[in-house]
């Protein structure tokens, strides 16, 4: 029977050693592993090899009186179990053979976590820039939601290390990126992994990064849409430059730096608005004030310690600033808002790995730091869309001090907005300037963890054991309309500082029988909010078993998997203290924070079917109910919306159906073909999403409350995704003046068709709802993007390439969000009509000549003056126009990269 | 040996830099859409046609005009200050306690900003609170010294009203100027607001008493009074700190006040019945408001700058059977042209128009 369940960065490699003359089997036969000889095949010539490190690795088998075969490239994922087997000839002649292993996981029995993996190489090939767009290729992901999880809700892991954003992954992100040049592998589990990653309602993200390799190597590579012109020319400029190779002494380093900048960060695919004086419609394509750039830069060291022990320090810096577009703003865009995100993490790895018993003892320092608010200045831009310098918020000093006291009087330099005169309509309506919106939002997570995993192993099973500690340090800061005292309708200041702490202890054990595979883990999570918030000591820690159980046999030929388990997660710490925002979309602006918040929950069931339909496809079928329990939703405590709380009040549940069918690059070609089926189910869709209840009265009684859910925001019925790749071998192509232009061609073609989400219709006022929550759908949604890669041959260890990146290829208006009151992105005519009326009814005074509000063409009797309702009102008409445009109910356009890279 | 082909390496790094040297787009921006011609040509230009009140225009030290626009676009009508171009176009800046319609009426008047003052501007501020039943007076009143770049981050050197060392109370403030750059003179004024009737609205009256300099030297500016200035009903500063010339009230006679000497002689005596009502002084001449109807104007005589001279200011308005007639005269610092609040009127006097306008005249 083959190898153990793997550890989340190591796989195994399994074989059999057997003599070319008849097949006997070799016992006795040393295993080795890059160098180092770490089993012997037992009697029936079967060999493993446990907690292989995922990448290449060179495997040996060497035995008296037989020769010394050695097999290079030996792929080696984690998690899975890659099967290298040997035959030698009785002779003593060493000779090198290079030979393709391959990793089995699809029928391997031992595989109960249900995982989706692309590869470093994978990533370079295929029309996707970050981690984050790859793992999204997954089966059951709906942007960063995974089989129905809330945004957040992923736990994510790093070379075995745990790293997440706890004050507020659900409306804050990660704070890191793992740049693609330092990966070997990222990938997705959503279900039965192991209890080691307990910490997860809807998904684990593992990424394995490189060692530094055995010769150097590195990328440096440009890529920009600067020679387009257009729509295509959306000022995109993206460096990455990578090495990794070693040191001496065994020493490894790997260091990546990955830049991105662009004017337009988040792109719209609206129309162009119909009014010819409105600027978008001469240059629709980019928005003004949403440019962003990031860093990512990350470095590895990897020493030997002699022995079995290895120490490997990574680092990690990201640093993403965007400002952020408001429509309100489209004319005075200084008022609107920024946003910087910063984030570190440093590790450290002792590792002792035998294999018999691996321990591995981990320390990693995690910080995170965001900001959003007014800039104190407008950043000046160097080269596109880079700054090169930190954006500076306005009362950001505040915000760091978290002066509570001091903030209750206006914020210096903050100015309350007024009327925009710059608009080309000049009315005073709908569009904003002279100050902003005034919110001012700052927090700071810091982390220290301690980890230690073990893992021993034997001929019948494994077990695995081991936890971690953390200490965290959360300060917030959130003031809403700074530019106002606080009092009436303005809240107070909300600021917090305290230390929780988390713990986890786990054990897991897998037993193989002949035909079977049985694991079986517990995981024990806690958390303690700390004293620093009022009513945390009197609470206390919250505590959670979560046990997991799998079974998976082999029937004809086909894998067939059966897992049940419990997760815990604990809740964003951002709910347990008060939150201030000034938001205009949702009800209310406070929200009282719940230090008594406890766990949030889900218990899925899932059954998996895996098979070879032939000897170079792959079929999966994946079928699961995953129930949802104790997520956090806000609870009005009375009439007023202001007096909401945080509770764990919301429950649902999601099941779906996944088939996953695919042929790896091979011979020239490959395929893969993932289709979802889901359903997600609950009250509300995050946190600040009040509680829904509905009272159902069959026959005049009433039942109170209905155990109701609704399809949540997220809740993509149908998604198919295909992703084919082509790639020409060296002499594919005609000859053309000595060369062959397309030799080494590579083409990768992402489509994705997907039902649309659901949404809440409402009557014309927003008052009443039509039909349950929920319960209308979104047009399906399509888009196609593509990769070609053309290598060129510089010389000697150099090569290059040239490639062009398209997203959206055919530029399909994906509507992603419509009007509630009418189903459709845009206002109707009567809308933009009442909103005319309404504003002209609101200032319908005469605009002199020498205010800035006058326009020449509106006064057509050219007295100076624009008066009366025949010059005033259509002026009023073509702002609302403008205002109502549906910017934000399209996805992204067609975007361009045109690349170019070089490697050695 | 086979040379190495480095086409490739100089194709790679050409591409490059091509990628990184072209330009790229950039999203739309707003164009300019207010005026920027005055509207009307020379030699008398109407600056504003807004339904409420202009007053009080100045010229800043760079050109600029300022002025006092009531703002009609508000609930509270606030009256701001609001700059413009030095030849007229659109409102580039106001000035307002704060960016909308408050509980207040926030009233910015009488801003003077000379080079003599320096980089700062004075102005008179006050604010009445909006109550079912106004007030007659305005709740608060102060002379305020600022930066021109932002007139609001000021401090307040004087409240009013206040006991003047004359022992008159100086119940309103007008004509202030700057006399140095730590030195603002003015013209104390009693307000008083009769009613015709017992339900008739209340008037305002504003009666010139006495010429004060306010030194902000000391932490707390203190006033004194210009001796031989009783009645005074307009100051205007002139080429130097150490002379001041003025009217009275009910008088026609334009004077002037050495410091230095303490001397106190007559300019210009228009003599008969004839009535001056404001007097403004750049480049050696004078710019006099003659005659006219209060709080409406009247006609505007230049005096020099040789000896004797007095021309009428005839607006070409006159000539279509209406005219204007100014008050607040404000000569640029080289003479040439001046600003003033003026009032439309028919021929016979009577108004066309339903506010007081800001115009600027440029002399032949």
């Amino acid at each position: 029977m083959t190898g153990a369940l793997a550890a989340q960065t190591n796989g195994s490699i399994v074989g059999h050693v057997r003599q070319r003359v008849g097949s006997v089997p070799v016992s006795g036969a040393e295993i080795g592993l890059d160098g180092r000889f770490l089993a012997q095949t037992d009697s029936t010539g079967y060999y493993r090899i446990r907690e292989v490190r995922s990448g290449w690795h060179v495997v040996t088998v060497r035995s008296i009186g037989f020769e010394t075969v050695r097999r290079d490239s030996v792929l080696v994922r984690a998690g899975q179990n890659t099967v290298v087997n040997f035959t030698v000839d009785v002779y003593t002649i060493e000779r090198p053979i290079v030979v393709e292993a391959y990793a089995d996981s699809i029928l391997d029995p031992t595989v109960v976590a249900s995982v989706q993996r692309i590869g470093g190489d994978e990533l370079r090939r295929f029309p996707v820039t970050t981690v984050a767009e790859a793992v999204a290729l997954s089966a059951g992901a709906v942007g960063e939601s995974y089989r129905g999880g809330r945004l957040g809700q992923q736990a994510f892991v790093l070379d075995g290390l745990g790293v997440k954003n706890q004050l507020d992954a659900s409306t804050g992100g990660l704070g890191v990126r793992i740049p693609p040049d330092l990966l070997v592998e990222a990938s997705l589990a959503t279900n039965g992994f192991s209890a080691r990653y307990g910490q997860a309602i809807s998904g684990l993200v593992n990424v394995v990064t490189k060692d530094g390799g055995e010769r150097w190597s590195g990328r440096a590579a440009y890529e920009s849409d600067r020679l387009l012109w257009g729509a295509a020319d959306m000022g995109q400029d993206r460096m990455v430059v990578s090495a990794d190779g070693p040191l001496g002494g065994g020493i490894g380093v790997v260091a990546v730096l990955d830049v991105e900048g662009k004017l337009d960060a988040d792109p719209v695919n609206a129309p162009p608005p119909p009014e010819a004086r409105d600027p978008r419609n001469n240059n629709p394509a980019m928005l003004p004030h949403n440019s962003g750039e990031r860093v990512d830069a990350g470095a590895k060291l990897r020493l030997p310690l002699g022995g079995s022990h290895s120490l490997r320090l990574f680092a990690l810096r990201s640093v993403e600033q965007r400002l952020l577009y408001d429509p309100v703003y489209k004319y005075d865009t200084d008022g609107a808002p920024g946003q910087r995100v910063s984030g570190n993490l440093v590790s450290a790895d002792l590792q002792r790995a035998s294999n018999n018993f691996t321990a591995d003892l981990r320390a990693g320092y995690f910080s995170r730091e965001f900001e959003r608010g007014t800039l104190a200045e407008q950043p000046r831009y160097r080269f596109g869309a880079f700054t090169g310098s930190p954006f500076r918020f306005t009362g950001d000093e505040l915000a760091r001090s978290q002066d509570t006291v001091a903030a209750r009087a206006p914020i210096p330099g903050l100015t309350a907005p007024d009327f925009s005169d710059r608009t080309p309509w000049g009315v005073p309506a709908f569009f904003l300037g002279g100050g902003s919106a005034g919110g001012v939002a700052w927090n700071q997570f810091h982390e220290l963890r301690g980890q230690a995993d073990f893992s021993v192993g034997g001929p019948h099973g494994d077990f695995y054991f081991g936890g971690e500690i953390a200490r965290q340090d959360v300060k917030t800061f959130q003031r809403a309309l700074g530019y106002l005292p606080v009092g009436d309708s303005v809240p107070p200041a909300e600021a917090s500082t305290f230390t929780p702490m988390s713990a986890a202890a786990y054990a897991e054990g897998q037993l193989r029988g002949p035909d079977f595979v049985f694991t079986f883990g517990l995981r024990y999570d806690q958390f303690d909010p700390g004293t620093g918030i009022p009513g945390g000591a009197v609470y206390g820690a919250r505590r959670s078993f979560s046990p997991r159980l799998g079974f998976s046999t082999i029937l004809k030929g086909a894998t067939f998997v059966a897992s049940w388990g419990r997760f815990s997660q604990a809740p964003d710490f951002q709910y347990l203290v008060d939150a201030a925002f000034d938001d205009t979309l949702r009800t209310g602006r406070f929200r009282r924070g719940n230090p008594n918040l406890g766990f949030e929950e889900a218990t899925q069931y899932e059954f998996s079917l895996r098979t070879r339909p032939s000897p170079t496809t792959t079929l999966r079928v994946n079928v699961f109910n995953k129930l949802l329990d104790g997520m956090v939703a806000s609870v009005p405590l009375g009439v007023d919306p202001d007096s909401s709380i945080f509770g764990n009040l919301d429950y649902g549940d999601v099941k779906g159906v996944e088939v996953i069918g695919e042929r790896p690059l091979r011979d020239g070609w490959g395929v893969r073909v993932s289709y979802t089926l889901q359903q997600a189910q609950a009250t509300a869709t995050n946190a600040f999403q009040l509680t829904r209840r509905i009272r159902v009265d069959p026959g005049g009684d009433t039942i109170n409350p209905a155990r109701v859910t609704f399809p949540l925001d997220y809740d993509r019925r149908h998604g198919l995704t295909v992703i084919g790749q082509t790639q020409l071998s060296r002499n594919a192509g005609p000859r053309l003046a000595g060369i062959r232009p397309f030799a080494g061609f590579e083409a990768a073609v992402i489509v994705r068709v997907s039902s649309g989400l659901p949404y809440t219709m409402t009557n014309l006022a927003g008052d009443s709802l039509i039909g349950l929550p929920n319960s209308h759908r979104l047009p399906t949604l399509a888009t196609v993007d593509m990769l070609l890669r053309q290598p060129i041959r510089l010389g000697g260890r150099w090569q290059g390439s040239v490639y062009l990146d398209v997203r959206n290829l055919l530029n399909r208006q994906n509507v992603e969000a419509v009007r509630r009151e009418t189903g459709q992105p845009n206002f109707t005519d009567a809308q933009i009509q009442q909103m005319a009326e309404t504003a002209y009814a609101a200032h319908p005074e005469p605009i002199p000549y020498e205010s800035p509000r006058y326009r020449s063409y509106a006064d057509l009797d050219g007295n100076g003056l624009i008066e009366g309702r025949t010059e005033l009102f259509p002026l009023y008409l073509s702002a609302a126009r403008d205002y109502g445009q549906p910017l934000f109910s399209y996805g992204p356009p067609r975007l361009f990269r045109i690349g170019i890279e070089v490697l050695f | 040996m086979r040379r190495r082909d480095r086409s490739p390496i100089r194709f790679t790094i050409v591409l490059a830099a091509v990628l990184a040297g072209c330009e790229h787009g950039a999203p739309f921006l707003p164009a300019d859409y207010t005026p920027s011609q005055p509207y009307n040509a020379p030699p008398l230009i109407r600056l504003t046609l807004n339904p409420g009140d202009d007053m009080m225009p100045a010229w800043l030290p760079d050109g600029e005009i300022v002025y006092t626009a009531e703002r009609i676009d508000r609930a509270d009508h606030d009256r701001c200050l609001a700059v413009m171009p030095g030849t007229g176009a659109a409102v580039f800046r106001y000035v307002c306690r704060s960016s909308t319609s408050n509980d207040s009426l926030d009233v910015f008047l009488e801003a003077s900003a000379t080079s003599l003052g320096g980089d700062q501007i004075a102005y008179v501020r006050q604010g009445s609170y909006r109550l079912p039943i106004p007030p007659i007076s305005p709740n608060e009143q102060a002379i305020i010294v600022a930066p021109v770049t932002d007139p609001n981050a000021g401090r307040e050197v004087r409240s009013v009203p206040y006991l003047a060392p004359s022992g008159r109370t100086h119940w309103g403030i007008s004509h202030l100027r700057w006399l140095d750059a730590a030195r603002l003179i003015y013209v104390g004024e009693d307000v008083s607001y009769p009613r015709g009737c017992s339900m008739c609205p209340p008037d305002t009256v504003r009666v010139g008493l006495e010429i004060a300099v306010i030194d902000l030297t000391p932490a707390t500016p203190t006033v004194t009074i210009v001796p031989g200035t009783d009645a005074a009903s307009s100051v205007s500063v002139g080429a130097t700190s150490d002379t001041i010339y003025f009217t009275r009230e009910n008088d026609a006679v334009v004077y002037r006040h050495v410091f230095s000497s303490g001397v106190t002689d007559t300019v210009h005596d228009f003599g008969g019945n004839r009535l001056v009502r404001d007097v403004a002084w750049a480049a050696g001449r004078l710019f006099v408001v003659v005659d006219g109807l209060p709080d409406i104007g009247g006609d505007v005589h230049i005096l020099g700058p040789a000896a004797g001279a007095d021309s009428l200011v005839q607006p070409p308005a006159r000539a279509r059977g209406a005219f204007v007639w100014f008050e607040r005269p404000a000569p640029s610092p080289d003479g040439r042209r001046f600003v003033a609040q003026g009032y439309v009127l028919a021929s016979d006097t009577s108004s066309l128009a339903s506010s007081r306008e800001v115009w600027l005249y440029e002399l032949p």
